[in-house]
């Protein structure tokens, strides 16, 4: 019963769809082999570079020309920039985990947690983030709306995650996605849990140990190499094995440090067992100034951001020398810590324009940001003093020099994989929209994300339309739960049908995401714009693009509670 | 007094000075001129009507009518009294981990790693005249992690610039029902009794001893490899070398006694410092053959029951006996009135005030290996000092100001509402006098802004 409701559900929907895609098949060719030029637009070629009235010409995934000069051969896919619109080359993630799955819960007892199987603690460098990649993962298109279209990515994990690479945000296998590997090692101080290293403290601890017996089997596995005869044969060991290249420094390592003190413990033990770092994350660094100029590291900051202040509320100036003497005082107490709070807040959105001020070189990270509030918190950056040609510096040419791809991204150039943010105007202005993407040459159109409404429970029975040119499908929508954690199922009323239980259920003010399995048609995903009582949106359906659905509460009385 | 909005300055000009060479911790040094204060030298008496001068972070001279040299602050003491900075033998702020339980020796792991300058808790101390700590790690492990003597330096954001220079290395032992509670109670594992305790630690010992001599049979030749690397043996090696200091929790008069033995079979004897010890006075004349210092609760135990047999004169039967004691604050709270701790062994034990000021200054110092450079008011040594609107020893005694290397850290006329050095910028304005209400009573717990959370562990780990 299961499987056949399934399967109707799957063949009404792709009987339904062969219509749009038809649709679509006559405006495009197979992406491999399609060609687009943008025309009558700006292009950003390079930070500072604007040339006008351009034309881009994209073609088997490069950028084959850019300039005022280039002649449109006939029948290809053209987007007409109409004067107004803006090309970029596509922004580059420093450091993150987007498009990676996590690593396979191991069912293994610990067996000692004195010392414990280095896998249960966090310790797994010979992983490498090519076998984690899920280029479906609703990280990558949240990444690419928001005009990133390559991250460098590495294992998600405790004190040693894995080996990094780095991926372009399209692509529709693992393998498609993977532009560099093992570009380097990432560590961060990410204690276990009830067994060694069961703190930051025993985390440094236990990388002398490790680099002092990856040291040792180094020198060892040297000697045999050198001259096997009369020598016992070394031991296989792919833990220590993989540090080999950390050890020669040939491999970086990518610490994280999500703050000063964090900062400062990398920064002692890269000085104590002397690998090549690259310190990352970094909040917090305005603290440190000395410390990062000091360590000549490479450098990639976070793009979170404290929640923004509220800014209406009427506030002296913080003064640091306050002395309230009486109880009586408390009030003017409680400002000032309020001033000193907002000032604080505001150091942190500062701290880019500050390093760039002392000379520094930064990448950025999405690694902790809300996905969805990246162009916002880079227009704060902005508006706090980074030169915008410095922030887009730091987006698109200094992480793909970092990287080591910047033959292949960074630029508008032609040669280059096309990787390009289309948008409205420029993008540091906060009206500006990102209208679509290129990654690899392959187009993904951004819908404009309307904004967030006043908070809706969802929760209850809800009667959906999802119109297809061909005629409409309806389906019942139950949400139970919290706003804070919800869950649900979706039934489409047709033929035989049954319940799918819905995942990745998430409520962001009134917009409602979910993803649910559809079997052969892949993982749907929908998203909602939520009122009291009617529900409009998307869903979106791998191969096939987005299908407009709406509907109402099937419980139109329910208040809400 | 510093001023929170000069570090940035600071540290812009440090960037400025040496440019993108590496910089090492500088420990800023400040000059003063003390005038005409009633000066506890500790060491050599109580002078009356005395001047101190403080030149680049140390004592110039101690003397009558000295004069300063243009540009040196000159601090009136008219009617004050400076007594040495005073030394806490064992205390658990400024860091962000105290123990790692999860087995029974960690000698690994060192809380000088974690240093937290932004902890509240040393501003607290200097306001209550301590300016030298030594932090240490937890009491879960029959042998524990390795300690850290720090100044407290507060106001710098570099964990580097809070460590005592040249102070010895130290480890922590722990004897008794915390190890046989975490490790034996806990995960069924040694050490589940007292002789355990002595096996772990006797264990340790001669792994320790056989890791150094693989190491030597392999520079011999004698080995084809080296053994398998063992951060933990070699911190043990060091300690059997004498290179890192013993420093022993302690309660009962049995263990101790043990212990001793267990040390000197090991020939550590010199290199072996008792702590807690609150039934040392039961066997004060043995610890004091063998010249083994003590530092001890002033007046507090029976917080569980292998602490429960102590007395408040304690302090002071070790001082008889010739035992080099101190007492130690173990505590958040404590170690802000250090100075009414001793003034208690004048109530318990009859201590002269050289004695009592002694117990939370030179006699710490040479607990630690420090007493060339710290502990008393000496020419040449480090202008570490608390300046007291009365006799120190006197419960009408106010800390007016603190120096540590003749920088004013504390000033009571200078004390601003909010000291702390971070804010979570996601956080309440409550969490402000949050803050203020927390001490580290005991708990071992620390309640920083970017705190790696109250382990429930630490929490539950009583002294």
């Amino acid at each position: 019963m299961f499987r056949r409701g399934r399967h109707a559900f799957v063949l009404t929907l792709l009987l339904l769809l062969s219509t749009v895609t038809a649709l679509q098949a006559q405006d495009e060719v197979p992406a491999a082999t399609s060609t687009t030029a943008i025309t009558n637009v700006g292009v950003v070629t390079a930070p500072g570079q604007l040339i006008e009235n351009a034309t881009v010409l994209i073609r088997d995934g490069l950028i084959q020309e850019v300039g005022t000069n280039v002649t449109v051969p006939a029948g290809v896919n053209r987007i007409d920039g109409a004067d107004t619109l803006r090309v970029y080359a596509g922004f580059i993630d420093g450091f993150s985990h987007v498009g990676v799955k996590d690593a396979p819960d191991s069912d293994e007892d610990v067996e000692d947690r004195g010392d414990p199987q280095p896998h249960l603690a966090g310790i797994t460098p010979e992983r490498a983030v090519q076998d984690f990649l899920d280029p479906g993962d609703r990280s990558v298109r949240n990444l690419r709306d928001q005009g990133f279209t390559a991250a460098h990515v590495a294992p998600k994990g405790r004190m040693l995650p894995g080996t990094s690479a780095v991926v372009l945000l399209g692509g529709d296998d693992p393998a498609a996605m993977i532009l560099r590997n093992d570009h380097a090692m990432f560590a961060q101080f990410e204690s276990a849990s009830g067994m060694f290293p069961s703190n930051t403290m025993a985390v440094i601890a236990q990388f002398r140990q490790l680099f002092g017996e990856a040291e040792r089997r180094q020198a060892i596995e040297s000697r045999y190499a050198n001259n096997p005869a009369g020598m016992q044969r070394p031991s296989h060991d792919p833990m220590h094995r993989a540090l080999f290249p950390v050890l020669s420094g040939d491999l970086p390592v990518y610490f994280y440090v999500d703050d000063a003190l964090a900062l400062h413990r990398a920064r002692a033990l890269q000085q104590e067992l002397g690998f090549n770092a690259t310190l990352v994350g970094l909040a917090q660094s305005f603290d440190a100034v000395d410390v990062l100029a000091a360590s000549g590291a490479p450098l990639v900051l976070t793009l979170d951001l404290p929640e923004k202040a509220d800014e209406d509320e009427e506030l002296p100036s913080y003064d640091p020398d306050l002395r309230t003497r009486t109880q009586a005082d408390t009030e003017a107490e409680e400002e000032n810590l309020k001033a000193r709070l907002r000032s604080v807040q505001q150091q942190y959105v500062e701290t880019a324009s500050l390093l760039h001020s002392e000379g520094l070189q930064f990448a950025f990270t999405t690694r902790e940001a809300s996905a969805g509030d990246l162009l916002d918190n880079i227009r704060r950056i902005v508006d706090a003093g980074l030169p915008a040609d410095e922030a887009l510096t730091a987006l698109t040419t200094r992480p793909a020099q970092m990287l080591g791809v910047d033959q292949q991204l960074g630029t508008v150039e032609s040669g280059k994989i096309a990787n390009l943010i289309v948008a409205s105007g420029d993008i540091f202005d906060e009206n500006t929209d990102i209208n679509m993407v290129f990654v690899d040459g392959k187009q993904f159109d951004v819908t404009a994300t309307p904004e967030e409404g006043e908070e809706v429970d969802p929760t209850g029975r809800w009667n959906l339309t999802v119109r297809s040119p061909q005629g409409n499908v309806d389906a019942t929508l139950e949400l139970s739960g919290t706003p804070d954690d919800l869950s649900g199922t979706i039934e489409v009323q047709m033929g035989p049908s049954e319940e799918i239980s819905l995942t990745d259920v998430d409520l962001r003010g009134n917009i409602l995401t979910f993803s649910f399995d559809s079997g052969d048609l892949g993982t749907i995903d929908a998203r909602l714009t939520l009122t009291e009582t009617d529900a409009d949106g998307t869903l979106t359906i791998p191969q096939v693009g987005g299908v407009p659905v709406s509907g109402t509460r099937a419980d139109p009385d329910r208040t809400t509670r | 007094m510093f001023r929170r909005h000069h570090l940035y300055t600071w540290a812009v000009a440090l960037v400025l000075l040496f440019g993108l060479h590496p910089v090492q911790a500088q420990t800023e040094r400040g000059d003063a001129l003390i005038q005409n204060a009633t000066v506890h030298t500790v060491t050599n008496g109580t002078l009356e009507n005395t001047d101190i001068l403080v030149r680049d972070g140390r004592i110039e001279s101690i003397g009558e009518n000295l004069s300063a040299p243009g540009g040196v602050r000159v601090i009136d003491a008219s009617g004050k009294h400076v007594m040495p900075g005073i030394i806490d033998a064992h205390s658990h702020i400024a860091i962000s981990n105290v123990n790692e339980a999860t087995r029974p020796v960690t000698a690994d792991v060192g809380v000088g790693d974690v240093l937290n300058p932004y902890d509240i808790g040393i501003y607290r101390a200097l306001a209550g005249g301590t300016t030298t700590a030594h932090v240490m790690h937890g009491s879960a492990n029959a042998i524990g992690g390795r300690n850290q003597t720090i100044k407290l330096r507060y106001g710098n954001l570099n964990p580097e610039d809070y460590r005592f220079e040249g102070a010895p290395p130290t480890i922590k032992f722990a004897l008794g029902e915390n190890p046989m509670r975490v490790h034996g109670e806990g995960q069924s594992i040694r050490p589940r009794t007292r002789m355990g305790v002595e096996f772990v630690i006797r264990d340790a010992f001669r792994q320790a001893q056989e890791y150094t001599a693989a190491k030597e049979a392999y520079a011999n030749g004698e080995r084809t490899s080296p053994p398998p690397y063992s951060e933990r043996l070699e911190v043990l090696a060091d300690v059997l070398a004498g290179d890192i200091m013993v420093h022993s929790h302690s309660y009962r008069a049995d263990e101790m006694l043990m212990l001793m033995d267990v040390i000197e079979d090991f020939g550590l004897t010199d290199t072996f410092v008792l702590q807690h010890s609150i039934e040392a006075f039961k066997i004060a004349p043995e610890i004091a053959e063998r010249g083994i210092p003590v530092s001890v609760f002033m007046d507090w135990w029976g917080f569980k029951f292998e602490a429960f047999n102590s007395t408040a004169h304690n302090a002071a039967i070790l001082i008889r006996n010739g035992i080099t004691a101190s007492i130690h604050s173990d505590s958040g709270d404590l170690i802000r009135h250090m100075y009414h701790q001793a003034a208690k062994s004048q109530r318990y034990g009859d201590l002269s005030d050289d004695e009592a000021l002694a117990l939370v200054t030179i006699n710490p110092a040479i607990q630690l290996g420090i007493d060339d450079r710290v502990g008393s008011i000496e020419e040449g040594k480090d202008a570490d000092l608390a300046i007291f609107s009365a006799h120190p020893l006197s419960i009408y005694a106010v800390p007016q100001m603190t120096l540590v290397d003749g920088v004013v850290r504390f000033d009571r006329a200078e004390d601003p509402d909010d000291m702390r050095l971070q804010v979570n910028p996601e956080g309440d304005v409550q969490e402000a006098y949050i803050a203020e209400e927390h001490d580290h009573t005991h708990g071992h717990g620390h309640y920083g802004v970017h705190d790696d959370g109250i382990d429930l562990f630490d929490f539950l780990m009583q002294p």
